[in-house]
């Protein structure tokens, strides 16, 4: 589960050869960071949270890459972790927006305060000279006192330069006001950053130096305010207001009667890609001919040579739900197209800065279910996979957002290779009956939200959120970023993969998913008014839910019917491996207590469904 | 350019006089001045944003009900409107 505070045993201790990029989110330091260490890098969860921390080298260093954040502090789990690792540096690249120095400058300062050796990287500087911005480079190089270089990261200019300048990496010039403050404390704690902290009332960072925490942050931040806004002024000349295209374009995004068509055309567009080309096409070849024509056969007959047919071990390997099979049918032939395809769009969601418009524009509408705009993100990605949504609500700023949001999209948010059977099986009925789920499924989000809203005790947080510049994407980026994600992702549900599995052969081995078939049988045909096969769909439901979807396809149903099942099936449990997923993140009472709210909800409504269109 | 006093809302009487009024009431193209936050975590994340007290900042749009944009120099920051309804403002002075 994410925490707020960094884990015990992380103490940072400085490491005179590691190397750590600093910078404020999208000002392209990811690009710098692999223009400096190469291809190979290591991408890995800070240790007790969900934080990821990307680790390379460069001529015998380490190098890490922090999450983006404005300032150093402990205001989330981002910037807890940013701050123990630029604690434990030998040397700060820090890495600054020329187009938005204002704000940047900020960090940099405070990086300045901190006195650790640092080397500035001016980026963006080709944007910066089009939207016509002008930095002094020599001047702000003069003002802080370590080696500014430019660079524009995402074609690489400037990096060479960067890389020269790291040994001449040293202290920037500090706010000499607050040396007496910073001094004494500094000789009792051995650390001038830690003393910097402290100062600024960072409490993880004072406890752990058996201090009290400061009371000097608001001065110390105006302080640095009124710094920051005075070099801006002396180094940065503006001729124009940036009102170009990609203004326009940004200001048409927030406006709800421009922004919510371009809104819908971008879902729409999402689902095309990932429901209709990936879901739809890719994995027919890659699960369907692949792995189902080519590896399923190759290993059943592999196993059949060491276990005879119908023995546990075959069906526990290479059974229908085998280990062998299933898992990496499942895996590599639809987790993963749809994962990349998913993967890349938010990448090219991140890179436009489209996502922070995104969320002002939802913001309202949230608000009702007692989250801000922010919710968004996860929600998103909830509808490409709910695993990877539950891990994105890290981002939310407080518990209660975190609880509510799991809950929406484990319950209500249908995900997308769900998406594509569901459609797939709507086509067979009428327009009313596509209508009828969705409003369905509408109304439960709705609903559920505003009684999570409600009942769930804490304080949600509000919307306070940058929104950058868009920007055209760099293609090698947008594969990078995208391939690091997908690589870490498949790494972390493989395994809740390869349980799931062994799970439901369990079940099959021992008998006991003909049994569930048959005491579920008042349920299934009694109240839902279905088929008493449709008991293996919802444990099949179980472990995928388009597998779930999909096993409705062959049962033969009336458009009725099909109503009900489509509506129950999306509303029922997660999938086994978002289960593990909410398990790990939220704890085994949340997990309880939403498994217990999904399958009522699911039977409730689906059965007043059955009632009300006449089948039960 | 003045803030508008909102129908049905008295809160802002003052805004008219250039007195301070609330930022969940600006409108668009605005230019104002922020001279508070009253929310803690909120004040410092704006001072970051270089929008802390004292900043001057224009409204680039409001979205119904929904959050408020600003914009100083090149920064742009969408606001909830809750926390809009803490940060107190006032017009900027003309030449500004």
């Amino acid at each position: 589960m994410a925490t707020c505070h960094a884990p015990s045993g992380t103490e940072a201790r400085r490491d005179a050869t590691t190397l750590v990029l600093v910078g404020n989110p999208n000002v392209g330091k990811s690009v710098v960071f692999h223009l400096l260490t190469g291809v190979y890098v290591d991408v890995s969860n800070y240790p007790g949270t969900t934080v990821e921390l990307t680790r390379g080298r460069l001529d015998g260093r380490d190098v890490i890459d922090t999450p983006g954040v404005y300032g150093v502090s402990s205001f989330n789990d981002e910037e807890t972790v940013a701050r123990d690792v630029i604690l434990g540096a030998g040397t700060v690249v820090n890495v600054v927006d020329a187009v938005h120095l204002e704000r940047d400058l900020f960090l940099t300062l405070q990086l300045a305060d901190m006195g650790l050796p640092m080397v500035v990287a001016l980026n963006m500087a080709d944007e910066a000279r089009r939207e016509g911005v002008a930095v002094d480079r020599e001047l702000l190089e003069e003002v802080l006192g370590v080696p500014v270089v430019e660079t524009v990261a995402v074609s690489g200019a400037g990096i060479d330069e960067l890389r020269s300048a790291l040994d001449r990496a040293r202290p920037a010039r500090p706010d000499a006001e607050i040396e007496d403050l910073v001094l004494p404390l500094e000789a009792a704690i051995g650390s001038r950053a830690e003393a910097l902290l402290v100062l600024e009332g960072d409490e993880a960072v004072s406890s752990r130096n058996g201090v009290s925490p400061g009371t000097m942050r608001e001065e110390l931040y105006s302080r640095r305010r009124a710094r920051v806004d005075a070099l801006a002024k002396r180094v940065v000349r503006s001729t124009t207001e940036g009102a170009g295209l990609a203004a326009r374009l940004g200001y048409w995004m927030l406006r709800p009667i421009t922004g919510l068509p371009l809104l819908a055309l971008l879902l729409w567009g999402m689902y095309v890609v990932l429901g209709q080309w990936i879901a739809g096409g890719l994995v027919g070849v890659t699960e369907g001919t692949v792995m189902k024509g080519y590896w399923e056969p190759f290993a059943r007959g592999l196993v059949g040579t060491v276990a005879p047919r119908g023995s546990a071990v075959y069906t526990f390997l290479a059974g229908e739900f085998g280990v062998l099979t299933m898992t990496p049918t499942y895996l590599l032939g639809v987790i993963l197209p749809l994962v990349t395809g998913f993967y890349l769009l938010l990448a090219l969601l991140e890179d436009t800065g489209y996502l922070p418009r995104i969320a002002t524009l939802a913001d309202r509408a949230l608000a009702s279910v007692g989250l801000n705009g922010r919710a968004v993100i996860p929600l998103i990605l909830g509808l490409g996979c709910v695993t990877m949504g539950t891990l994105t609500t890290r981002i939310l700023g407080s518990k209660r957002e975190r609880f509510i949001a799991t809950a929406l999209m484990a319950i209500a948010v249908p995900c997308s290779a769900q998406i594509a059977v569901i459609a797939a099986l709507m086509t067979r009925v009428g327009p009313g009956y596509a209508a009828a789920y969705f409003s369905a499924l509408l109304g439960v989000f709705v609903i559920v939200g505003t009684v999570l809203a409600r009942l769930t005790p804490g304080e949600s947080t509000d919307l306070l959120i940058d929104l950058p510049s868009l920007r055209v994407p760099r293609l090698d980026n947008i594969a990078r970023k995208t391939a690091v994600k997908v690589k870490h992702f498949m790494g972390e549900v493989a395994v809740f993969f390869l349980l799931g599995a062994a799970f439901i052969s369990t079940l099959d081995v021992t008998g006991a998913l003909g049994w569930i078939q048959r005491i579920a049988t008042p349920l299934t045909v009694g109240w839902l008014g279905l088929p008493p096969q449709a008991a293996t769909a919802f444990v099949m439901g179980f472990v995928r839910r388009d597998f779930g979807a999909a096993g409705f396809f062959s049962m033969h149903l009336s458009d009725p019917q099909l109503l009900v099942a489509m509506v129950t099936i999306t509303l029922f449990v997660p999938c086994i491996a978002s289960v593990m997923v909410i398990m790990k993140e939220r704890g085994a009472g949340y997990l309880a207590g939403l498994l217990g709210a999904s399958l009522g909800l699911a039977f409730l409504l689906g059965g007043i469904i059955a009632r009300i269109v006449g089948v039960a | 350019m003045r803030i508008r006093m909102r129908r049905g809302r008295d809160r802002c009487d003052g805004c008219e006089q250039s007195a301070a009024c609330t930022l969940d009431l600006a409108r668009r193209g605005d230019r104002l001045v922020v001279l508070g936050v009253d929310d803690e975590r909120a004040r410092m994340h704006a001072v970051r944003f270089g929008m802390g007290e004292g900043a001057c900042v224009s409204c680039v749009t409001v979205l119904p009900a929904g959050p408020v944009v600003l914009r100083s120099g090149r920064q742009e920051i969408a606001v909830g409107r809750e926390l809009a309804k803490r940060i107190r403002v006032a017009p900027a002075p003309e030449a500004a």
